[in-house]
């Protein structure tokens, strides 16, 4: 009941989301959407970029002080309060970003047309690796932000860190696929892009399809050790002396 | 209900001093006042009532019941207004007790809507239901509080310090509401205003420090000050020696002279006039008196 209630309230994040992204396939950077040039990766494209901005709101709407003492005096645990709003706004989140990689299409490596310098293969079944990409960097900055908020009470650190790493792995991004940095380090970087899960290597660099999976098994397996600190924090029902909102 | 608190202490994480210290109180049915200072420990003992949080030792009962092991039981027959006055200002008054129907798990739509009805008309709220809470004044936000606290027809009611920052009409509205639920019902009041329970309970526990200063009847502890209580309207060297000698209570301008009230065995003036004491007389004869 809880749950669905959630769900409706929380319905709109959908419809700003599907409104973002007409906006983004038709003013904004209708290339980067529906056709990847290759010298752009994924965190230049709008499928990460509109879902994290989504996702923000968990640090601000899941609940106050007020909605924790009436929910426990209602009977209601701080986990379940927390988790129907928790879910509902992922489950949104991860609807849009599935939309945009279903809109999503690669150009083809052209040599000595393209600006990319470090020029890997796309395989052909690649919108499953973006799906499963999506679903993992969606889930990872969700638990992110609600590890944050539940572990140093208030919503302005998720927020602020959030800015702080997308900020830090654009230019990263950028940096990798200008071939000013080691490849092997997007291994740690959350938005890691497509470019990087090709089972051949056309240069000189490292064969990096293993790269790819390590880097979603790490931040899947991040994201699960956020939620469980997250239920452990919860249990305590020490929320109750506060926010610092 | 009868619920028994024993020998509660609560000591926070990272709190130097004992917020409750070997709290001892026993409260039946109708309206049980709880006065004290800022930061006497009210809030945290309505709390652990609550079932907000967990005293660091001792026990409560309801009912002959013991709580930590009954919180299920407990919760269901309990209504909590916090001291938060912000409430849910995105919502209005239906929304907001809809959703507190939901959290009480009241599943059936017509029955929510019908509960609903019926706070919404005995908190005398009809005509507001579409303003969003946000944009209720004071008394109104205290009002939507009682609604919510009342949708599961509680048999204990707690109440956190609700008429602060009310308008003097606000207020005995309140209070008059207040007298009006408690009916069959145990309430819980918390306060630092003696005169919110000077006419609505008749017992009281005076708390202090984190400790029970006084428990019993009002009228006793009004009683531990009468015979006792003069009023002197002199000089400032007076109201100087008055402070030194005796218990003050108030001290009063009036057209320039202090008018102080004092507790004494017998009058230090001859101007000194014996007066009724009041409620707040003795509370604050029982925290020591007034400073300055």
């Amino acid at each position: 009941m809880l749950f669905w209630r959630s769900l409706k309230k929380n319905a709109y994040f959908l419809v700003i989301a599907l409104f973002l992204l007409a906006f983004s396939c038709t003013v904004w950077q209708p290339h980067h959407l529906i056709v990847a040039l290759p010298e752009h990766g994924f965190i230049d494209s709008t499928e990460f970029f509109i879902p994290f901005v989504l996702l923000l709101p968990i640090s601000f709407l899941l609940y106050d002080n007020f909605e924790i003492e009436l929910g426990l005096t209602c009977g209601v645990k701080t986990t379940k309060l927390l988790y129907t709003k928790f879910i509902a706004i992922l489950l949104f989140a991860i609807t849009a970003a599935f939309a945009m990689v279903a809109l999503f299409e690669y150009e083809p490596y052209v040599p000595q047309q393209s600006k990319i310098i470090i020029p890997i293969h796309i395989p052909e079944n690649y919108k499953v690796y973006m799906f499963i990409s999506a679903f993992v960097t969606t889930v990872f900055f969700a638990s992110l932000f609600l590890f944050m908020r539940v572990a140093i009470k208030n919503c302005y650190a998720p927020v602020g860190l959030g800015v702080l790493v997308y900020t830090v792995f654009n230019g990263f991004n950028y940096d990798i696929h200008s071939g000013y940095t080691d490849i092997r380090k997007c291994l740690f970087d959350p938005f890691l892009s497509n470019y990087f899960m090709g089972d051949t290597v056309l240069t000189e660099y490292y064969r990096v399809g293993p790269l790819w999976t390590y880097n979603r098994l790490l931040f899947f397996g991040l994201a699960v050790v956020m939620l469980v600190a997250t239920y452990f924090l919860l249990r305590r029902e020490k929320l109750h002396q506060g926010f610092n909102d | 209900m009868k619920i028994e608190i024993k020998n509660i202490t609560k000591i926070y994480p990272r709190g130097k001093k004992k917020a409750l210290n070997g709290v001892n109180i026993e409260i039946g049915q109708g309206i049980f006042g709880l006065i004290g200072r800022n930061g006497a420990g009210k809030t945290t003992l309505m709390r652990i009532v609550a079932t907000i949080m967990d005293a660091t030792e001792g026990e409560i009962y309801f009912d002959g019941k013991e709580l930590k092991a009954n919180k299920d039981e407990f919760r269901s027959s309990l209504g909590y207004l916090p001291q938060s006055t912000k409430l849910m200002p995105r919502m209005n008054i239906v929304e907001f007790l809809d959703y507190v129907c939901i959290l009480k798990g009241i599943k059936d739509k017509k029955e929510r809507k019908e509960r609903i009805t019926n706070a919404i008309e005995t908190v005398g709220l009809v005509g507001e239901e579409k303003k969003r809470l946000g944009k209720y004044s004071g008394g109104m936000l205290r009002r939507a509080g009682i609604a919510q606290a009342l949708i599961g027809d509680p048999k204990v009611l707690i109440i956190d310090e609700p008429t602060t920052g009310l308008d003097p009409e606000e207020r005995l509205y309140f209070l008059n509401l207040l007298s009006k639920i408690a009916m069959e019902r145990t309430i819980i009041f918390s306060t630092h205003i003696t005169a919110d329970i000077e006419h609505l309970c008749n017992n009281i526990c005076v708390l202090e420090q984190g400790e029970v200063k006084y428990l019993g009847e009002k009228s006793n502890f009004i009683d531990r000050v009468s015979g006792k209580m003069f009023e002197h309207t002199g000089t400032k060297e007076e109201e100087e020696m008055l402070r030194r000698e005796a218990v003050v209570t108030s001290v009063a301008y009036i057209d320039g002279s202090p008018c102080v009230r004092y507790v004494a065995e017998k009058p230090f003036t001859e101007k000194s006039i014996s007066v009724t004491p009041t409620l707040e007389d003795a509370y604050i004869y029982a925290l020591g008196g007034v400073k300055r």
